[in-house]
């Protein structure tokens, strides 16, 4: 396996006349969670889309563990990658465990495994067994982003791709999921990478930090790398959040 | 919520309706009897039927289509086999020609040779300019000549005397009449001129409403009107038999003799078939009891069935090529557009029109009825399928993909459950249409609800049309509340309640 989790070579992407990415390249690192940090419009959000081919590039190459986009099938490839989303996302016909159950049903996983991998799940992010059969509007939003979380992570893939999942919470939601979450990570230390504009939570979740600024990497490291040398006064800008 | 199974349960019903409704013109066929949908020809039309079938002759009754060419078109594609026609009418609207008074042999050297006329029943149903008789006897009015210059009276004709050559534009330039009469269903006008909105119509000289309404005919002082002299149009291939039936009926009525069958049943309100049977005992050609018509409540039945037999299957077929071409206009959002374009043009066709040009296509019943109430429920259902699926929330729809699901897994697991309360709401907005339009296929000789409607407006028969009336409307109500029943079965409450915010 590859010692990155995604590598962007070379890539470039417009949507009609604007520019998002020009021969970007970036490696991001297997088995750790990595943060894309910038603001809106520094091209976080469609790196994330290229890297599950929901977008494709205009030039250059993207390669998951080595291996580029388009040489393979892309629901296998999707499906080796969780994904969840702002807001989370959930299918609002679907009761929670058939939100977090679809992918294993349509993958043919036997009913019983998934019943078990969904009572794990549930352990793990702290849901009651009691909103299983409920519809996601009749949850919180906390209670819906663990729910989404549980649906990324169903397929246990080698990959998470988490667009700003926590960014919607309350802050006392969002602290408990960080923390659970953090937790997850440490046992299984999976490949991770999450989009968002809050550098408090890539601190605290991420061990590698990509900070971005319109499509430009302005400066990438370990997080204490990143948190205590910035590199100019836009990472700086974004660090005063954290003093 | 299997959708895909329902759909190709659908497609299986659709399919067996089909072949159905193949195998139904495929039978052995009975002598087809039609008629007009005015009263005399439905009631020699019932004549022609009960004397054939005394004869021992199986009869299928197509009465009521929509006028001379539908009659004639259904007659030469063999969908009827018979029905009584007028002399002046197969030389000017069938054979284009301007003779004034032909004779049957004349026609039959020019007709169509798979068809034949028989030699005239005896009477001759010309046109007449009808007025009360209080109203000619205070204005002098005795003959059409005297409506000259006379702006002050209202007059409306039926559409067919206003735009046929022997109608209205030749009465006109022969009187010298310069008014501008407006048009009105001949059905109604006897009733307009009862209460008094109108002073004269056109009517037919054989016509019962004259007794009815106390009518008077203007002379023709000019001999402007040509014969209509009533004779049996039929199908040359008819076995010799059949035709010897049929031709027993020659010379048997003169014009009172009519006029007095159509007030037996205009004004004494009997049934065709009453009076049909009566006419054929006294005049010694049949044996047996008088029939009696149907009851109220007995054709209801049958023509409730007929009804919805008529909408279901549109109403299937609709679905059938609606909901995909829905989903593939949604895949392929540069065929929406053309589709919903060309589904919508379908539906600015006047559904009488739609009908009428299913004639030449399809001839005439059950099967082009059908073909144009699905072409009719196109639009709804594509449409609302088109809608339902844009209108879900595009961080849904990139949710499906990005998950890993595949084209087909997205539509059957995400987009159709979810679009599934407008596309409901599309199928039953078709299926009421298709209730309300399929009244107008009595027309074309579909049967159905609009058979009593149709009847009972060349009858002016109030009772006849509620008949119809009254069963559709219940029908469209009940449909509707199935319809409700059934998003209430199918759709979680959540779903219909916009709270989609997952």
């Amino acid at each position: 396996m590859s010692e990155f989790s995604i590598e962007f070579d070379g890539v470039s992407k417009a949507y009609g006349q604007t520019p998002i990415l020009k021969d970007f390249s970036l490696k991001i690192p297997a088995a750790l969670t990595t943060a894309l940090v910038g603001e809106s419009g520094s091209g976080k959000s469609t790196l994330l889309n290229l890297a599950n081919g929901l977008i494709a590039p205009d030039e250059g190459t993207v390669r998951i563990f080595g291996e580029a986009i388009g040489s393979q099938d892309l629901v296998a490839l999707r499906r080796g990658m969780g994904y969840a989303v702002q807001g989370a996302g959930l299918f609002p016909h679907l009761t929670v465990v058939d939100n977090i159950g679809l992918v294993a049903k349509l993958a043919d996983w036997p009913e019983a495994d998934v019943t078990a991998r969904i009572d794990v799940l549930f352990g793990m992010l702290n849901l009651d067994v009691e909103l299983a059969n409920r519809y996601p509007h009749s949850l919180s939003g906390g209670q819906q982003q663990r729910v989404s979380l549980c649906r990324a992570m169903m397929l246990n893939p080698p990959m998470l791709l988490l667009d700003e999942p926590f960014s919607a919470l309350d802050p006392m939601t969002r602290t408990a999921i960080h923390r659970e979450f953090a937790e997850l990570q440490a046992t299984e230390s999976r490949s991770v990478l999450l989009v968002t504009h809050d550098i408090r939570e890539a601190a605290k979740l991420a061990q590698y930090i990509v900070v971005l600024r319109d499509g430009i990497v302005v400066q990438q490291g370990d997080v204490a790398s990143v948190t205590e040398s910035p590199k100019d006064a836009y990472v700086e800008l974004l660090l005063g959040a954290l003093s | 919520m299997n959708v895909i199974g329902r759909l190709s349960f659908m497609g299986r019903v659709g399919l067996i309706a089909l072949l159905l409704c193949a195998s139904l013109t495929l039978q052995a066929k009975p002598i087809t009897v039609g008629s007009k949908n005015f009263n005399e020809s439905y009631l020699l039309a019932e004549i022609l039927s009960q004397l054939l079938e005394a004869d021992g002759f199986e009869v299928e009754r197509k009465f009521g289509l929509g006028g001379t060419l539908v009659c004639y078109e259904a007659l030469l594609s063999g969908e009827i086999d018979v029905y009584v026609e007028y002399t002046g009418t197969l030389e000017q609207v069938i054979l284009k020609g301007s003779d004034l008074h032909p004779t049957v042999d004349q026609l039959n050297l020019r007709l169509d040779d798979r068809l034949q006329m028989l030699p005239s029943l005896g009477f001759n149903n010309t046109y007449a300019i009808a007025l009360k008789r209080r109203l000619a006897e205070a204005e002098s009015l005795k003959n059409i000549s005297d409506l000259a210059g006379r702006d002050d009276l209202a007059i409306a004709f039926s559409l067919e005397f206003l735009n046929r050559e022997d109608g209205w534009p030749g009465l006109a330039e022969t009187y010298g009449l310069k008014q501008s009469p407006t048009g009105i269903d001949h059905g109604l006008a006897y009733r307009a001129i009862d209460d008094g909105k109108i002073d004269l119509t056109d009517a037919y000289s054989t016509d019962g409403d004259l007794k009815r309404y106390g009518l008077i005919a203007l002379l023709d002082d000019r001999q402007y009107f040509p014969d209509y002299f009533a004779a049996p149009l039929l199908r040359s291939d008819l076995p010799s038999e059949v035709i010897a039936s049929i031709g027993r009926l020659t010379g048997r009525l003169d014009d009172d003799g009519m006029r007095e069958l159509n007030g037996e049943v205009v004004v004494s309100g009997k049934s065709f078939a009453e009076v049909a049977s009566q006419f054929l005992i006294d005049e010694g050609m049949v044996t047996g009891e008088v029939v009696t018509g149907p009851g109220f409540f007995t054709g209801m039945l049958d023509n409730t069935l007929t009804h919805l037999k008529l909408t279901g299957i549109a109403l299937l077929l609709g679905c059938i090529i609606g909901l995909p071409f829905g989903v593939l206009a949604f895949r392929i959002p540069a065929l929406a557009r053309g589709l919903v374009y060309g589904a919508g043009l379908l539906q600015t066709v006047p559904s009488i029109a739609l009908l009428a040009l299913m004639i030449p296509l399809f001839g005439i019943g059950e099967f082009p009825a059908i073909v144009a109430l699905f072409l009719y429920s196109i639009l709804p259902i594509l449409r609302n399928t088109i809608t339902g699926l844009t209108s879900i929330d595009p961080v849904l729809k990139r949710v499906s993909v990005a998950i890993g699901l595949t084209s087909m897994e997205q539509l059957r697991w995400v987009l159709i459950p979810m679009a599934l309360p407008t596309i409901l709401a599309g199928v039953k907005t078709a299926a009421v249409i298709s209730i309300g339009t399929a009244t107008l296929a009595a027309f074309i000789g579909a049967g159905g609800l609009g058979e009593p409607i149709v009847t009972g407006l060349a009858l002016n028969d109030t009772r006849l049309i509620l008949q119809g009336a009254i069963p559709a409307a219940g029908l469209a109500i009940v449909v509707e509340l199935l319809f409700e029943f059934l998003e209430r079965l199918i759709v979680k409450p959540h779903m219909l309640k916009g709270e989609l915010s997952g």
